[in-house]
């Protein structure tokens, strides 16, 4: 699932990055991803065409992420942002609380765009 | 419960932990060094109210984005499958709606007191009656007394008097017939 205004709503992960034999990725990690379906709203105006191959960087998993304090953190549903290859986010919003760790480091643009941390 | 929110680390000085190889047996004392505090954050389960000390439980964020701090598996799976904390009789919600702990001393100390209010009756008015209450027991008495002595002497000076006049009534109401039986009374 797509949680950002960029006109995707749900998308298939081709490729994990980051290793040659890596077959997992986590909660903060980025895949390549090709769109599958649109938004009905923004069919006409999104950013975005079905089948087009982008960056993504997971935001929530279902499966459980822990944090250095100790805390096991778990999610409702698994849900991604899209990226371009600079790694420069595609939308201008994004929906649903996002965990603190994506504040810190590379992902502090993206981050700024969300609504909550957690 | 008091729950410990600040997260600082307080550092206590070592005491000497050696003792002196020359003393005598009886003499020796322990020394034991203070133990270092560390003040953590804990959070209580959502279901149970128990204490989540660090490592331990899970934090479930629903899709609203409110965080839902869970203790134990137990908990955890008793949530999934909806069931309220009020229901379980081993949670402190529960125990707290079926008045179960130390809050029942503290509700049977408080007895309702009635406050009574003078109020003026049609016969008398409020000033007169505080009057009543004002005055000594011993008057009251004496003036009961009195007032029964007049009764009394009234009454048998009209038993005297007006034992022909009611005769009289009585045979102009009653007919002829029962006359015999009214003077006979």
């Amino acid at each position: 699932k797509v949680c950002d205004n960029s006109g995707a709503k749900t998308v298939k992960c081709i490729k994990v990055l980051g290793g040659f034999n890596k077959k997992i990725a986590k909660l903060g990690d980025i895949i390549v991803v090709s769109v599958q379906k649109l938004r009905n709203k923004s069919k006409i105006t999104s950013k975005v065409k079905k089948g087009e191959v982008y960056k993504a960087l997971i935001l929530r998993t279902k499966k459980k992420f822990k944090t250095k304090d100790g805390i096991n953190i778990k999610f409702q549903d698994n849900s991604v942002c899209l990226i371009t290859k600079q790694g420069k986010p595609v939308s201008t919003r994004i929906f649903g609380p996002i965990p603190k760790i994506l504040k810190t480091g590379k992902f502090t643009k993206i981050a700024s765009l969300s609504a909550g941390f957690i | 419960e008091n729950v410990e929110r600040h997260r600082t680390l307080k550092l206590v000085p070592l005491a000497p932990f050696r003792v002196c190889a020359f003393s005598s047996f009886s003499s020796r004392k322990k020394y034991t060094r203070p133990t270092t505090k560390m003040v953590i954050a804990t959070e209580l389960c959502a279901l149970s109210e128990y204490r989540i000390y660090p490592g331990n439980g899970k934090l479930m964020i629903r899709r609203d984005g409110k965080p839902v701090f869970l203790g134990t598996s137990k908990a955890f799976s008793l949530t999934i499958q909806r069931k309220k904390p009020a229901k379980l009789v081993w949670t402190q919600a529960w125990r707290r709606l079926h008045k179960k702990g130390i809050t029942e001393t503290s509700l049977k100390k408080r007895s309702r007191r009635t406050n009574k209010v003078a109020r003026a009756v049609v016969g008398i008015s409020l000033d007169d009656i505080r009057k009543k209450a004002a005055q000594k027991p011993e008057f009251r008495t004496a003036q009961r007394d009195a007032a029964l002595k007049e009764v009394k002497s009234r009454k048998t000076t009209a038993k005297k008097g007006s034992g022909k006049a009611s005769g009289a009534v009585f045979k102009a109401k009653i007919p002829k017939n029962v006359r015999s039986a009214g003077k006979g009374r």
